[in-house]
């Protein structure tokens, strides 16, 4: 079976599941065909402990919210997970890129809010 | 006791009070600085001459029993560094204790005659002038310990480093922090250079047997301010354990660079490598490791209960510097290709002593990396700034200049400001929605300008959909609005994080604001009231000479990709000009 290599950013109290503090960064290899949900598996991190989640600079989650879980991985993906401790006010990330379902999900839920 | 104005005219070296004018009597913090300036200001005149002002205005609720984190101070003035109106505000003890010794503002005049330097003394009493020969050259860190001994009851400290001396265009405005240290910066546009244009190397104010705050309506106010203040302690950003709580400002470093909108070596990239190393998190495992008088809660301000601030401890413990936010990690940091967090600390706390804003000189520094005067990276290069600024050589003064200044010595054409004022830590290209509030805001890039009011909680009506382009000019306009309604409140901005989830919160600020004035007003009025200061400052700008080409984000975004996500600035023209049409359009 083949595998890939995803380069992870664990921040804040979720470095702990790397074995860092508030800041942990591994390359860590799955299985082809991994998607979100299995590199958290592979760490541990309990899903609703998560909040911005990025995907090569593409913003795939929010807190609050799973939108992420199914999105696949590749090799060489750049991955940045971040905890409920963290903050992102709207006015700075309006209009940054998003995945499409993240994109259709805050269509539901309203854009505008810091959680959900 | 009604609230007053104190004029103080340092071509006379003479102190008034004067009753507000009723066009006047409802306007506070923010919208009060830019009322006199807007009615006392000629627009044409040379910021460091003799008919600019430098006003200083203590928000609305400011100095009233326990409302939560309301103590900014407004200080407004024709800014040096942009030519056009500037508000540009602080934490720290001043506001509390002007608004307790009934004062609405201050406003500073005129030039000396005898061409000397003056230390200002406000209490119950009255102004005393001094001469300040002996406070000339200081930095601020000396200065606010010189006070503090000469000066009982812990007094506020207003003042200017050697940059204001110098009159240079990034010259911050200082205001001592509880611990009488000198991190509190009004820091954006040159208004130290106002104040050193006054002959006013410091101001002093001690509230002791002040008259205090009267409040028009006792039940309205604490209701308001019970309101606000379940808001901002319940919400995630703001409650204890929240992101700003645990890690301050620069939490904020690793997302916006995960994002890719993360300016790198003069906005030359949106992704810094090195970024993990001068975040927030870094920041704290430091605090934490090293111990002493480090701490990663700190109010910048007393009754401030978000305390997003901190105390960076050197390795043995003793203080540093306070504090490392994340525009100034970022500009001295990710914006210079450093990624190390001592440098930022030393940088820091030289622009806190000397008295530069930071983004502006962080800024400059990489324009002159950009230039070939320094290399990215070059850490020593760029703390030997500080030491050429300091000592006013001819580089140091064009770099106290500021970024355009800088870069017109260097013959850089790749430039991140609007209106004279450099960007902050936030590109443009990436983040597309705040690139049209650097465009349009009165002040110049800023990024305080347009802080989150959801259209539904504002009561501006109408479906707005922030996902789809077309929108992004009526939504700037109403974050400029919410954000002017809250520079004059008194009220930290970052109460806007609670109170966009909460909507009691937004009614609370309101109601609060109207429990100490008398004004009556509800949340609904918010945006109605900001606009009217916008409007203010708007048509300040224009009768200074601005126009609609001065609302646009520099060329070079809209030539050049930005890497990661490889994108230009592409927000037309003509939408941009949608921002502010209604100045003229309505009554």
């Amino acid at each position: 079976m083949n595998s890939i290599q995803v380069n992870t950013s664990l921040y804040g109290p979720l470095a702990q599941y790397a074995g860092g503090k508030y800041i942990a960064q591994k390359s860590v290899e799955l299985k082809d065909n991994a998607s979100i949900r299995d590199l958290m598996d592979y760490f541990g991190i309990p899903y609703d402990q998560k909040s911005y989640l990025f995907i090569n600079a593409v913003l795939c989650d929010m807190p609050g919210l799973l939108a992420s879980l199914d999105e696949p991985l590749k090799d060489g993906d750049r991955v940045g997970i971040f905890s409920l401790q963290h903050m992102w006010p709207y006015q700075y990330r309006d209009g940054i890129r998003m995945s499409e379902t993240l994109t259709e999900t805050l269509r539901e839920h309203g854009t505008m809010h810091n959680v959900y | 006791m009604a609230k007053k104005i104190l004029r103080i005219n340092m071509s006379a070296l003479k102190a008034t009070y004067e009753p507000i004018p009723e066009k006047w009597v409802r306007w506070g913090g923010r919208g009060l600085t830019s009322a006199i300036v807007f009615d006392e200001v000629d627009p044409t005149c040379h910021p460091l001459g003799p008919n600019n002002k430098l006003v200083i205005a203590p928000g609305w609720v400011s100095g009233s029993p326990a409302a939560p984190s309301s103590g900014r101070t407004s200080f407004g003035g024709k800014s040096p560094l942009t030519g056009g109106i500037k508000e540009a505000n602080s934490g720290g003890l001043s506001s509390q204790k002007i608004a307790k010794l009934g004062l609405a503002a201050i406003i500073l005049e005129g030039m000396p005659k005898d061409g000397k330097w003056y230390e200002i003394f406000i209490n119950k009493d009255g102004v005393q002038f001094e001469d300040a020969a002996d406070l000339v050259g200081k930095g601020m860190y000396e200065v606010d310990k010189l006070m503090w001994a000469k000066y009982s009851n812990k007094p506020a400290v207003i003042g200017i480093g050697p940059v204001g001396e110098m009159k240079l265009s990034n010259a911050g405005v200082s205001v001592n922090d509880p611990e009488n240290e000198p991190g509190r910066y009004a820091g954006r546009g040159g208004l130290g250079a106002v104040m050193g244009a006054r002959g006013v190397k410091v101001m002093v104010v001690d509230d002791t047997g002040g008259p205090g705050v009267e409040l028009a309506n006792k039940e309205l106010f604490t209701e308001g301010r019970k309101k606000l203040t379940a808001a901002i302690q319940a919400h995630d950003l703001t409650k204890k354990d929240g992101g700003l709580w645990t890690f301050g400002t620069n939490v904020l470093m690793n997302i916006i660079n995960e994002a890719g909108g993360l300016p790198t070596r003069g906005f030359s990239s949106g992704q810094f490598e090195g970024a993990a190393k001068i975040s927030g998190e870094a920041v704290v495992e430091n605090i934490e490791a090293r111990g002493g008088v480090g701490t990663k809660h700190h109010a910048c301000h007393p009754g401030c209960i978000m305390q997003c601030s901190s105390i960076y401890p050197h390795e043995d413990g003793t203080a540093f510097v306070s504090v490392i936010e994340y525009e100034t990690s970022w500009s001295l940091g990710a914006n210079c290709g450093i990624d190390d967090i001592e440098y930022i600390a030393q940088a820091t706390w030289e622009c806190n002593d000397i008295g530069l804003d930071t983004i502006e000189a962080g800024n400059a520094i990489a324009i002159a990396m950009e230039g070939g005067y320094l290399e990215f990276g070059d850490k020593a290069g760029a703390l030997k700034t500080f030491d050429d600024i300091r000592q006013g050589t001819p580089m140091g003064r064009i770099m106290g200049q500021g970024t355009e200044a800088t870069a017109k010595a260097l013959g850089v054409f790749r430039v991140p400001t609007v209106k004279g004022q450099a960007m902050p830590a936030y590109e443009p290209r990436a983040i597309k929605g705040i690139g049209v509030t650097y465009a349009t805001t009165p002040m110049g890039a800023d990024h305080t300008s347009g802080y989150t009011i959801a259209p539904e909680i504002a009561g501006v009506g109408g479906k707005v959909d922030p996902l789809d382009n077309t929108d992004k000019a009526g939504l700037s306009l109403t974050f400029q609005a919410a954000t002017a309604f809250i520079d004059s409140t008194g009220y930290c901005l970052f109460i806007a994080f609670p109170i966009l989830d909460i909507a009691e919160g937004w009614a609370g600020m309101a109601e609060s604001v109207a429990g100490v004035t008398g004004i009556e007003m509800t949340g609904d009025d918010v945006i109605s009231i900001g606009k009217e200061i916008l409007k203010m400052e708007r048509l300040f700008n224009e009768a200074a000479g601005f126009t609609s080409a001065d609302d646009r984000l520099p060329e070079f975004m809209r030539d050049e990709e930005l890497p990661p996500h490889n994108v230009k600035w592409t927000m037309s023209n003509e939408d941009l000009d949608q921002v502010y049409a209604w100045v003229h359009e309505e009554a």
